[in-house]
């Protein structure tokens, strides 16, 4: 296994899973967008500083008041001083103690604990020094303003593609966050809907816990210094989500197909199944088998109207990866923990085996079973 | 194929004879085919929520994504059940109790050997199965406007109270939920002494709280043990909700979507689907509709402008049902005429659809007076004691703002006292006196900090 290089001061903290980091490293935005770039949508990787890596992490969330995407009306004028009432609601008074803040008792409560955390955050540098790392890097107060470079470098990006883009870091766009959008999509016409998407997605989190400094690089690692991270901003297209697929490849076969947008059943799918597949079979032939660093691997595809297959992401085999319409179980016994599980399902597997030899499964949402809700979204 | 079959077994709807001021949420022509009380489930994480509503509804509620652990339930899932009681006097409880999938008929055979009687359909019942990981509590919170009843799990392999389940309990007061039935689950997994020594346990901790007095049931979700004594006390203890049928209709949108083949012809397209849970009223096949705040747009001024969508309900459904008209209960899916473009993954969602011109007006700010929780709920994570505090309002905060069931981003420009002045991301179509709750990052997550009510706030036209 290969030495992986990524930026100086970084590290991987699950070191333990060297195989499944490699793997996932393949996986990475910029690693294929190299060998695919004719065949995916246009897409700028912008390398990013370690202040914003910081910026991420960080729990402090504000946006200025120029920044924050506002709707004005005529008399959008108001004062923020003026108040509708000023009388305290009876519903404070009803609450329940134990469980509520009372703001008619602030000054006695400001002089217990309450106090402590406003003094922190008027005086981190001194709490710095007594808390742990985690605690820093959740606390660190870094707005927009203070990395302009790559604002600048987000907005030419942006223009450069036509005027609306997708965000997303190495591995993972925020789609479980677009409640914080103002298009309720992932759709982004400045750097502050960038922002703001990144901010609060719990799938950037997941790929912000990839890399770390190294313990004794944190003091070294200069703000502007580059982080093995990387902004993707891809084109926006208003996609049909029920032209997206995941394949599963094994031993460098394709063996699998999924719909992607589970939550869903469309009609159409089923008289145009065949058709898909052979797109999507002809596609891997000559497009990503053995051009992909890896013989064990998902790719996603998109297919439009025209039958024209672009390539969406890639992931590699991993519970982590979601299996949409399979279980990781049918497809890679082999590589799945949980071994007292295999015993008895060991029956049903051989079987499957054997199929995954030679024939690929295609499998779509055959039934109309309701509304369900979207799970990638909070509600 | 059984599709047809069972669609017809189900009681026939017929808009012409339909009377809202006499529908209740137990007519037969309205349960036939959709869910009417919302039940949610609520535990801490594997304590099996999700496989009680499984052996309840026959309906696999988890999913895994990829960012947890498989197994964890991670976003609320829902699964509808229809609940039935043996007609035959012979049949004792409780196993005359029965429960079904959503499609069953409305009177099957008895399935006890010997009865030969048919099962009368009692309830059907909507399970909102919440994640027990402590981080996503916001999401159950936020989620629970809508819930009816609770089910508590509490495992009967572990001692009671487990830190978790005080946790529970706080957030049952807090959500204000009166109807709640104790599930002492995984009791295949313990001698019967062991089970009953718990029983004391969960009896002396509820006393004092909003749990008092609430049934305590032993079962076995996984060994299915038990489970008509579940179906009994949904029947016999939780109170029909009190519905109102005969304002205007209106549905909160939780999704949307464009079924069409791409490149489909004109005369082909179908007109964008939306999905959501009636607030309140009738929604009938033929009505005409608004959907607020619609369609936002930059005019060449630069400001932004909202532009409602009106169209035609074309049809209507819930789980695989097919509906003539809908009513508040369970999720209904709402075929229209809108352009599907602009109903393609999920962009309605958070918006209210309604009697055309009934709808309240759309804010871009708000005035909230507003309270704090002391600490979040949830089983602290790595963080230590500290973290848990909630730290005060402070402006410029940017929150998540949950609206009825619409939540979006907001920025805060102005505190004083229990009052806080609210930007919002995007429009949203609410009245004054509506509840909202806060949320805010923490820890990389957001945690559900306080709970508001709407005073005020700036108006866009439309
Ligand atoms: N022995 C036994 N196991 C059970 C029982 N109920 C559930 N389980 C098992 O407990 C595990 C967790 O069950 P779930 O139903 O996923 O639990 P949950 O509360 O929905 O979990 P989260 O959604 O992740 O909070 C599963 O492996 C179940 O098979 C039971 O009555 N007896
Ligand atoms: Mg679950
Ligand atoms: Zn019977």
């Amino acid at each position: 296994m290969g030495k992986i290089n990524y930026q100086q001061g970084w590290t991987n903290p699950q070191s333990n899973n060297d195989k499944y980091f490699e793997n996932k490293l393949k996986c990475s935005f910029e690693q294929w967008y190299r060998v695919f770039k004719n065949n995916t949508f246009s897409s700028i990787v912008i390398p990013l500083p370690k202040i914003f890596i910081d910026y991420l992490n960080s729990d402090h969330f504000t946006m200025s008041e120029e920044s924050f995407p506002e709707f004005r009306t005529e008399d959008n004028g108001e004062d923020d001083e003026e108040w509708s009432s000023t009388t305290p609601s009876d519903m404070s008074t009803k609450l329940d103690k134990r469980y509520y803040q009372s703001y008619d008792s602030e000054s006695e409560s400001e002089s217990d604990n309450e106090q402590d955390e406003d003094d922190e955050d008027e005086d981190e540098k001194e709490k710095d020094n007594n808390n742990n790392n985690n605690n820093n890097k959740t606390n660190r107060k870094i707005s927009e303003k203070d990395f302009p470079e790559l604002i600048k470098e987000i907005e030419d990006a942006i223009a450069k593609l036509g005027g609306e883009v997708v965000p997303k870091l190495n591995w993972s766009s925020p789609k479980d966050a677009t409640w914080m959008n103002i298009h309720s999509s992932l759709k982004c016409l400045t750097p502050t809907d960038v922002l703001l998407l990144l901010k609060s997605s719990d799938f950037i989190n997941h790929d912000l816990c990839q890399f770390q400094i190294e313990k004794d690089q944190e003091e070294i690692l200069k703000d502007d210094s580059i982080s093995p991270f990387t902004l993707v901003l891809r084109k926006y297209h208003n996609l049909f989500h029920s032209m997206e697929f995941r394949c599963f490849v094994k031993n460098n076969q394709l063996i699998a197909i999924s719909q992607r947008d589970t939550s869903t059943y469309y009609k159409f799918l089923q008289e145009k199944k065949q058709h898909l597949q052979d797109l999507i079979q002809q596609f891997f032939n000559t497009i990503v088998k053995d051009k992909f660093d890896d013989i064990n691997y998902t790719f996603d595809v998109y297919i439009t109207r025209d039958d024209k297959v672009y390539l969406m992401d890639f992931n590699p085999i991993h519970p982590s990866t979601d299996a949409l319409l399979f279980d990781w179980e049918e497809l890679f016994e082999e590589l799945m923990e949980e071994k007292e599980e295999k015993e008895t399902n060991n029956n049903n597997n051989n079987q499957n085996n054997n199929n995954n030899n030679n024939t690929l499964e295609f499998r779509i949402i055959e039934n109309n079973e309701g509304i369900k809700p979207n799970l990638a979204m909070t509600i | 194929m059984s599709e047809t079959k069972i669609k017809s077994v189900l009681v026939a709807q017929d808009i012409k004879t339909l009377d809202p001021t006499k529908l209740t949420p137990l007519s037969p022509e309205v349960i036939s085919r959709q869910a009417t009380i919302n039940i949610g489930t609520i535990g801490h994480v594997a304590h099996g929520k999700s496989t009680v509503v499984k052996a309840i509804s026959g309906v696999q509620t988890v999913r895994f994504t990829s960012e947890f652990k498989r197994n964890i339930t991670i976003k609320l899932g829902y699964a509808n059940a229809k609940i039935y009681k043996c007609t035959n006097p012979e049949c004792h409880r409780p196993g005359c109790y029965r429960s079904f999938r959503s499609n069953t008929e409305d009177s099957p055979l008895c399935d006890r050997p010997g009865c030969g009687g048919h099962m009368q359909l009692l309830r059907h019942v909507s399970f909102v199965d919440c994640p027990g990981h402590d981080v996503l509590m916001a999401t159950m919170l936020n989620g629970a406007a809508v819930m009816d009843a609770a089910l508590l799990l509490i495992a009967g392999n572990e001692s009671c109270p487990q830190p978790q389940t005080s946790e529970h309990i706080a957030a049952i007061e807090i959500m204000n939920l009166k109807n709640i039935i104790i599930l002492q689950n995984k009791i295949d997994l313990v001698k019967e002494a062991a089970a009953k020594e718990q029983y004391g346990q969960i009896l002396k901790f509820i006393q004092g709280t909003v749990a008092e007095g609430a049934p305590i049931i032993p079962i076995s979700a996984q060994m299915k043990y038990n489970i008509e004594v579940i179906c009994e006390y949904i029947v016999k203890k939780i109170p029909i909700p009190v519905r109102d049928f005969t304002s205007d209709p209106r549905l909160i949108v939780i999704r949307s979507f464009d079924v069409n083949k791409p490149g489909a012809r004109v005369d082909d397209l179908k007109g964008g689907v939306a999905g959501g849970s009636i607030l309140k009223g009738v929604l009938k096949i033929g009505d005409e509709v608004e959907v607020r705040p619609g369609v936002i747009t930059k005019d060449l001024d630069g400001r932004m402008k909202c532009l409602p969508l009106f169209s035609r309900i074309l049809s209507l459904y819930a789980e695989e049902n097919d509906l003539q008209y809908a009513v508040p209960g369970g999720l209904i899916g709402v075929g229209t005429r809108i352009d599907p473009s602009l109903c393609r993954a999920d962009r309605l969602v958070g918006q209210v659809l309604g009697a055309v011109g009934k709808l309240p007006e759309i804010f871009i700010s708000l005035e909230v007076n507003f309270f704090l929780l002391r600490r979040l709920l949830g089983v602290k994570s790595e963080g230590g004691e500290k973290q848990s505090k909630v730290r005060k309002l402070a402006k410029d905060d940017t929150l998540m703002v949950n609206i009825g069931s619409t939540s979006t981003g907001c920025r805060v420009t102005a505190v004083k006292h229990d009052l806080a002045k609210l930007t919002l991301l995007t429009p949203v179509c609410t009245m004054e006196g509506e509840k909202i709750a806060l949320s805010r990052r923490v820890d990389k997550n957001w945690r559900l900090i306080g709970w508001g009510t709407i005073k005020k706030g700036t108006l866009i036209e439309a």
